[in-house]
């Protein structure tokens, strides 16, 4: 069924009354092709947001993403909004994680971008990031007040603990399909320790193992 | 060093780094360490790790604990200098791949390169959570870290929830 039930009972409380009678094969046939021209002149006419729903959507998004936004960000801009379907969300996320930067955000500059060009783009950013900051900032605030309190420090270990913990965890679930390659965990682990122990910068290691990794990858070894 | 010398050494450091953080910006956490906590020693590996889990319990994107170091070294103007300097590569390069989407959409080198940075970026990870276990005071940290890994790859729950239980275990325990 092409109509919604709403548009459906739209076209036939108009239809005079003998095409009522004649029931519903005609109402159908009529609607279908109401329906067509709906969709053309959406086609034609492509959705826009204005500026103003795109900072608050991505406010939105900031605001309630505890713990990776990306989940937020689906639900906010896919299921809420429709701004874009489920295909294209995941499309415009795997662009997102191949440019340096948090996808979240990438997808924050993508979208604003996508609909109003660089205003959007800032637009979007700071309504991703400007809240959440403020907040973080007052939090940042209230611990440093209380930081002298013994209790303050032990809960801030604790948390740190796990803090670290679910680094670990998200690292090893971000791996993907590597993990059944022995080439992949060479790399991974050779990697870890020549930033861990041979002190080498993030962007000599990179580079060096990136080029490797993708060596490897084009021989279909990763 | 005068605040505003550290300030532009800040700027530096997160411009340069900007360029670099693929798959986020936790892959730069051992580099970070070490310009703030090794080489100009403005704060511990304990406050270090402190913040990135304050930045955790926080709402918002999690690019947010770089802010939280600039506000330690120069207040806001520091939290702003660093969150701008970071967010300046991503931004210009997103804008630039949003007009070109569909014809990178298409590119087979993509998955390859992608397929080839994975293990690379997931070891600078590894090599980022060992520099945050270097904060850790004694086995009951350790401990605490091995329960709640155990948890999360073991069960659904939201991330929010452990970390909070971590927060009562250090108080309770006096870690």
């Amino acid at each position: 069924m092409l109509l919604r039930s709403d548009e459906y009972f739209l076209l036939w409380i108009h239809l005079p009354n003998p095409a009522r009678a004649i029931g519903t094969l005609s109402v159908t046939h009529l609607s279908l092709s109401y329906h067509q021209t709906m969709l053309d002149s959406a086609a034609r006419q492509p959705f826009v947001p204005s500026r103003r729903a795109l900072f608050v959507a991505f406010l939105q998004i900031g605001v309630s993403a505890f713990g990776g936004a990306l989940p937020w960000g689906r639900r906010i801009l896919v299921e809420d909004r429709k701004w874009m379907d489920e295909r294209e969300f995941a499309e415009i996320v795997t662009v997102c994680q191949a440019i340096p930067g948090p996808n979240m955000v990438n997808m924050a500059v993508f979208v604003g971008t996508r609909y109003h060009g660089i205003l959007g783009a800032l637009l979007a950013f700071v309504g991703i990031v400007g809240v959440p900051l403020m907040i973080l900032l007052l939090l940042n605030n209230v611990y440093h007040a209380f930081a002298h309190v013994p209790q303050v420090q032990s809960g801030m270990r604790g948390m740190a603990a796990v803090a670290t913990a679910y680094m670990l965890y998200m690292s090893i679930k971000m791996g993907g399909p590597f993990w059944k390659r022995p080439w992949g965990l060479v790399l991974c682990a050779v990697a870890a320790a020549l930033a861990l122990f041979a002190h080498w910068h993030m962007a000599l290691v990179l580079l060096v193992c990136g080029a490797v990794g993708v060596a490897l990858s084009k021989r279909g070894q990763l | 060093m005068k605040g505003s010398d550290q300030l532009v050494d800040m700027a530096l450091l997160y411009f340069s780094l900007s360029f670099l953080c693929i798959g986020g910006t936790i892959p730069l956490v051992p580099d970070m360490h070490r310009f703030f906590v090794d080489t100009r020693g403005l704060m511990t590996t304990a406050e270090f790790a402190g913040y990135i889990a304050l930045a955790q319990v926080a709402p918002g994107p999690n690019i947010l604990y770089i802010a939280l170091f600039g506000y330690h070294v120069a207040g806001i103007a520091g939290a702003l200098t660093a969150l701008t300097a970071i967010s300046f590569a991503p931004f210009v390069m997103m804008v630039i791949t949003t007009r070109m989407f569909t014809r990178l959409q298409q590119n087979p080198w993509r998955e390859v390169v992608l397929r080839g940075l994975a293990p690379v970026t997931v070891g600078l990870m590894f090599a980022g959570c060992m520099v945050l276990t270097r904060g850790f005071a004694d086995w009951r940290a350790w401990t605490l870290a091995g329960v709640a890994f155990t948890v999360f790859t073991t069960t659904k729950l939201h991330p929010l929830w452990m970390i909070g239980a971590g927060a009562l275990v250090g108080v309770v325990f006096g870690m």
